[in-house]
């Protein structure tokens, strides 16, 4: 949380984790850039570039797309999480680094418009050169680079609290479709000009990993999801034991779909919305720090009587009517007004 | 009209663009930090970090508010709602990508079989005598070797290149490029192997000796040159 906006909030771990990202690339690069050049030397310095910056860029976007998953599976991966914009803005730039470089290869030597040609050369005269099947490959990946762009350039506080988070997540969310579109570019591109079974086989089980963490992560999610309605008692919903929520801790239940952050501060129980204001991060999976319930992901606070944030911010999380009847927490799905200040449930031994 | 119709969708994007550059200055430097307290004491580089994107979304934000507040009937079931969202998106994916990936094999160029059918330069039955012997040592690793071929009179003249097994892409394609300065490369056709592939040169091509270039139609991967 800040007062006024930073091109970049550094801290020591924003440092590491951003030398970590830049040292892997770097890495990653470098041994493909070797490997390739040792075992073909006719490759052109850009045509090398091209296919490193094309790995390093889909490698990245696996990373990002496991990288929410995991945190969900397991908290040890939370730290990863902090930060991932910075992992989507090095996977645009390398990503941008690739289509310039293929750009004027391939299209940047001729009397067209480079950009003309890029979208219009192949589908007719390599087929015509060749008589081998050819796609407009260029577009899928082209619309997967505007994609990318648009979170690359939108990835700042700046752009949550002017879009809103409703809209900025969903602008965020855009990322699958960039993913498509990149496994669409790639089959119907290299995958067709290549016979080696490696980039097939290799698309295929990152599509693999990702799906089978997603899948993972939404059982899990789900199981938490499932309420019992008979136990829903003038409009409260019983949602767990009140000794589930430890002392200073956060807890995620559900009611009617709706998941509630319970927090347990000096005895009592309280329930807020379980969505983070600055990345919709999950409040509930956080603890208490200084009287405030602390979001795991970026650690902004929200008192827990009214939901408000401490003062010089004034981001709000609403609050939800809490209970404790014969030792199990009982919320009210709906929200209360925003502010409303609650006294907490208290908890009898 | 392909490239007419590309030709007037960049131009457009350009303008949209190039007046967007100018409505997010306006924004970022004067209107937002009016709207917005956390844009007043921020330094010039963020705005330089904010201006592409909003040199893009300046519509939108034109159209928002700060959401200083969370609305309390707007907050309710959102997180359901995106929650539902992200996993339609994943079935989406999920069913598409397999079958993309399926499609993609099975769209690819078939390799040719040794019991296959030969291209017609395999079928050319004239093999004109050698003139030009280039390496074939350099190419063994790739099973290429070049040759270019002319009759005594040096009226026809031919290139002939050996593809010892099946080469490692699908789509390598030879080229003889004429000697001189800023020569105009010409399309001999597909090389598939393995076989023996004879490609006629018109004696407009063959002034001094140039050379010839094997590669990937498409990544531009050169598999193989006899100069």
């Amino acid at each position: 949380m800040a007062v006024g906006y930073s091109v970049v909030g550094w801290n020591k771990q924003k440092r590491v984790y951003d030398l970590v990202i830049a040292g892997s690339v770097v890495a990653a690069v470098g041994a493909f850039v070797g490997v390739t050049a040792r075992g073909n030397p006719f490759l052109t310095a850009e045509t090398i570039i091209i296919r490193a910056t094309a790995l390093a860029a889909f490698l990245l976007l696996h990373i990002i797309l496991c990288i929410g998953p995991l945190a969900r599976l397991d908290e040890r991966f939370l730290p990863l999480l902090y930060n991932r914009r910075h992992l989507g803005v090095t996977m645009f730039l390398i990503a941008l680094i690739h289509a310039a470089f293929s750009t004027l290869q391939f299209h940047g030597f001729g009397d067209a418009n480079p950009l003309v040609s890029l979208f219009t050369a192949y589908a007719s005269e390599y087929r015509a050169a060749t008589g081998l099947p050819q796609f407009p490959f260029e577009i899928f990946g082209a619309a997967a680079l505007v994609i990318l762009f648009l979170m690359a350039a939108t990835s700042h506080d700046f752009w949550l609290k002017n879009l809103g988070p409703i809209l900025w997540k969903r602008l965020h969310m855009m990322v699958y479709a960039a993913y498509l579109l990149i496994v669409l570019h790639i089959v119907l591109g290299a995958m067709q000009s290549e016979r080696s079974i490696a980039l097939p086989a290799l698309t295929a089980m990152g599509f693999a990993v990702v799906s089978m963490l997603h899948l993972a992560a939404a059982r899990r999610e789900r199981r938490a999801d499932r309420v019992a309605p008979a136990m829903a008692q003038e409009h409260f919903v019983d949602v767990c034991a009140a000794s589930d929520v430890e002392e200073g801790c956060g807890k995620v239940v559900a009611a009617d779909g709706e998941r509630i952050a319970l927090f347990r501060h000096k005895g009592k129980i309280f329930a807020l919305s379980n969505v983070c204001r600055h990345q919709g991060g999950p409040l509930g999976e956080g603890r208490i720090v200084d009287g405030c319930a602390t979001c795991p992901w970026h650690g902004w606070n929200y008192k827990v009587e009214d939901g408000t944030s401490p003062p010089p911010f004034h981001e709000i999380v609403p609050t939800f009517p809490v209970r404790v009847v014969d030792g199990r927490v009982q919320v009210r799905p709906e929200a209360n007004p925003l502010e409303t200040r609650s006294e907490g449930a208290e908890v009898t031994p | 009209m392909a490239s007419l119709l590309v030709s007037v969708i960049l131009v457009g994007l350009a303008a949209y663009a190039g007046v967007g550059v100018v409505v997010a200055l306006g924004l970022l430097l004067r209107i937002l930090p009016q709207r917005d307290d956390a844009l007043k004491g921020a330094g010039i580089l963020v705005k330089v970090v904010l201006l592409p994107g909003a040199a893009v979304l300046w519509p939108l934000l034109i159209r928002h508010k700060p959401h200083r507040e969370t609305p309390a009937e707007d907050r309710p079931g959102v997180a359901p709602g995106l929650r539902r969202a992200h996993m339609s998106a994943w079935m989406f994916i999920v069913v598409i990508v397999p079958v993309a990936l399926v499609g993609g094999l099975l769209l690819r160029p078939a390799p040719m079989s040794n019991g296959g059918p030969l291209p017609e330069a395999i079928r050319r039955p004239v093999r004109l005598p050698v003139v030009v012997s280039v390496e074939r040592q350099r190419f063994a690793k790739e099973g290429l070797a070049f040759e270019i071929r002319s009759d005594r009179f040096h009226w026809a003249h031919q290139v002939e290149i050996t593809a010892a097994r099946e080469l490692p892409i699908a789509d390598a394609v030879a080229y003889y490029m004429p000697a001189g300065e800023a020569p105009q490369p010409v399309y001999l056709g597909k090389v598939t192997g393995p076989g023996v592939f004879r490609f006629p040169l018109r004696p407009s091509f063959f002034g001094e000796l140039g050379s010839v270039v094997v590669f990937s139609a498409s990544s531009g991967t050169i598999l193989g040159e006899g100069a």
